[in-house]
């Protein structure tokens, strides 16, 4: 049977490019405008051509962030985005399986968009070193840098995102589907219910039953999903202090984070995931 | 809107007595071929399948014909046995009606304008 | 093989039963409609037939099994389940794009050909259109598809006259070629009366009347006499009277005695007169109750 993902993909495209551009572009742009009144800190003065990637790493990483957290805010409610007006029958009467259209859309959202981002992140980052450094030196400075090896430098690390961005949705997707089958299933209390509700009851198994292991899953999962971009953040500076070779780096420590989806955790967690991605396809296909 | 059906007669019936009064006017003429089902389908805004019960009732009149591949034509001398059934019509069942009402108004032959507009 | 074979389909939504022990038969080249009450089941059953809703009984379209088979059976006919639908985001052309890449037999060509006709562009918003408007547009996305079977749910709801006509002239013109066919539910029974060659009639659920247009004149029998004939009809058991300028009629099913026919002149039973006196009208069913 057809797959009809890239379509639906480009639907998400067509509704929600808007709010993805306006994501990516604002931040950056918004920062270029305030840099001429504010002061940059923080940042390694001695080279100029390693400010430069820090810069274009941390324009990507905050761009890549925002995006994501949009899209974590909103995935929920885009469960019931066609139930609102009705046109969940105008797309269960045409060709297309409720599921892959569950699927595009936290694909699109959760990591196309942020993709995108990251891409505007580090492009804006160029210009963004540029500004920094002039106002710190002078233009020709910034001129004077080699951006071509500043790209060179930040490619191992960013590549290193960017294959971690596959684990990291798939650490997540527990997350996404819980909130999305509560909110498709809920309605307007599906958010609260799952935040509040289920803050509360694991809070109350712990504190008064002492029925530790929901809250200890919580944490481990989240430590899993903080493990994903950069595995381990301290070994990274080690490496860049002592000039290690960053591409040896990054193999090893995406090494370590794929690891982490051979365990008993990721299987639990991916069980969870594929349970609330079933219920919220349930109800679509049902209309939602 | 297309021309409203009475419920004096099944609407194939009220088709075919419409096309019965073209074929009077000659519309089309003899020996001419009829529009096609589709077109009188389309066009009076009825199922084909109306539209053929009209048809082969005209046949079983022997107003048109079939000829094989090209479609329904009027018969030759299609046009005078309409005329003489339609007289017949006229004289049994509309004109006693219309002499009664005559009677009743106490019109003659005399009152009435014979002049066509 | 008939394209809609249906037999004993039966649907419960717990203590209300959607569906009752309901049989149909669609031939192919057929416009049938399908007319009832609201409530009487008349979507329940069009979205069981597009797999939407599973039934407990027999059911084939197009020789596949609509909820086992609903991705393929979408692929093979079109389905407007309500022309309030579309998605207000979307731009026309969009629509055009995403649907011709969801549905083979899609044609964007005629898509684009039958918009023409209308006063809407591609490149609007559907949010700008008036109801209308995406009617007429819904409609003509779904008159580019060219499928077997075409199952509409009150498609001429917020349409204008002159716009209804025009998709009465297409369905004629387009779709009844002796190969396709239409089912369409409608509230507007007398307008489209012409345009069908069967009729389905739906009563809470069971089929009151399932017939060819044709069998209608010859099984109906409708007299239209005098008042003074009233008791003499009244006593042969019409399905329903009444009264229209001072006359009555009277109708039954089957032929009544010969000196019951001599009483009046048989005239065409309109649909909507079997209508109302086959279906219980739920408005109507409170007050005699």
């Amino acid at each position: 049977m057809n797959n009809h993902i890239p379509t639906l993909l480009q639907r998400e495209w067509m509704q929600h490019k808007r709010g993805w551009l306006i994501a990516a572009f604002a931040p950056p742009l918004l920062f270029l405008a305030m840099l001429p009144f504010g002061k940059v800190s923080g940042l390694p003065m001695d080279s100029p051509e390693l400010m430069s990637v820090g810069i274009v790493l941390i324009s990507a990483c905050a761009v890549y962030g925002i995006s994501l957290l949009v899209a974590l805010f909103q995935l929920p409610g885009l469960a019931r985005r066609d139930t609102q007006d009705r046109s969940i029958e105008f797309w269960l009467s045409l060709p297309g399986r409720p599921s892959e259209s569950v699927l595009s859309t936290v694909i699109a959202h959760a990591w196309l968009a942020p993709l995108g981002g990251a891409v505007v992140g580090v492009l804006f980052g160029i210009p963004i070193a540029i500004s920094v450094l002039t106002s710190r030196a002078d233009f020709s400075t910034a001129l004077a840098v080699n951006w071509g090896e500043v790209i060179l430098a930040s490619s191992p690390l960013l590549l290193r995102g960017l294959a971690g961005t596959l684990p990291l949705m798939l650490w997540l997707a527990p997350v996404i589907f819980v909130l999305m089958a509560a909110s498709s299933w809920l309605k307007r209390l599906g958010t609260p219910v799952v935040l509040i509700g289920g803050g509360v009851a694991v809070a109350v198994l712990y504190k008064a039953y002492d029925i530790s292991w929901p809250l200890e899953a919580l944490t481990n999962l989240n430590g899993h999903i903080g493990r994903t971009l950069v595995h381990d953040g301290k070994s990274l500076a080690e490496a860049m202090q002592s000039g290690t070779n960053l591409v040896t780096w990054a193999l090893q420590d995406l090494g370590h984070t794929l690891a982490e989806l051979a365990t008993p955790d990721f299987l639990g967690w991916t069980a969870v995931a594929a349970a609330a991605f079933a219920l919220t396809v349930l109800k679509r296909s049902r209309g939602g | 809107m297309t021309p409203t059906w009475t419920d004096q007669a099944p609407i194939y019936q009220q088709l075919a007595d419409r096309l019965a009064v073209q074929l009077l006017d000659g519309s089309p003429p003899e020996g001419e071929a009829l529009p096609s089902v589709r077109a009188l389908a389309t066009q009076y805004v009825i199922n084909p399948l109306t539209v053929t019960r009209a048809l082969q009732a005209l046949s079983e009149h022997s107003l048109i014909e079939t000829r094989r591949g090209l479609g329904m034509y009027v018969m030759a001398g299609a046009r005078e046995r309409l005329l003489r059934h339609e007289r017949e019509q006229f004289l049994k069942k509309d004109w006693p009606a219309l002499r009664a009402k005559l009677n009743r108004l106490g019109l003659g032959a005399n009152d009435l304008n014979w002049e066509s507009t | 093989m008939n394209l809609i074979e249906a037999k004993n389909l039966t649907l419960r939504y717990g203590k209300k039963t959607a569906l009752d022990d309901v049989s149909v038969a669609v031939p192919k080249g057929r416009v049938v409609g399908l007319l009832g009450h609201n409530g009487a089941g008349k979507t329940s059953l069009m979205k069981a037939l597009v797999g939407l809703l599973p039934v407990q009984g027999e059911l084939s379209v197009l020789g596949l099994e609509p909820t086992k088979n609903r991705q393929q059976l979408l692929t093979e006919l079109s389905y407007i389940p309500d022309v309030a639908v579309l998605p207000r985001w979307a731009r026309v052309h969009e629509l055009i794009t995403l649907m011709s890449q969801l549905q083979p037999k899609f044609s964007a060509e005629r898509a684009r050909a039958l918009l023409k006709r209308t006063s809407v562009s591609e490149g609007d918003k559907v949010k700008s259109l008036s109801k209308g408007m995406v009617a007429q547009t819904h409609l003509a996305l779904i008159a580019a598809i060219d499928a077997k079977l075409m199952i509409l749910d009150e498609p001429t709801l917020g349409l204008d006259v002159v716009s209804r006509k025009s998709f009465y002239e297409m369905l004629i013109d387009e779709w009844c070629d002796g190969e396709r066919s239409v089912l369409i539910s409608t509230h507007q029974v007398e307008e489209v009366e012409a345009l069908l060659s069967d009729v389905i009639m739906l009563d809470e659920g069971r089929v009151a009347l399932s017939i060819s247009l044709e069998d209608i004149d010859s099984r109906f029998v409708a007299l239209n006499h005098d008042p003074a004939a009233a008791d003499a009809m009244a006593a042969a058991h019409p399905l329903l009277r009444y009264r229209e300028q001072g006359r009555t009629t009277s109708l039954f099913d089957g032929v009544p005695p010969e000196h019951i026919t001599s009483l009046g002149q048989r005239v065409r039973p309109s649909l909507v007169d079997l209508f109302m006196a086959l279906t219980r009208n739920p408005a109507l069913n409170s007050k005699q109750a």
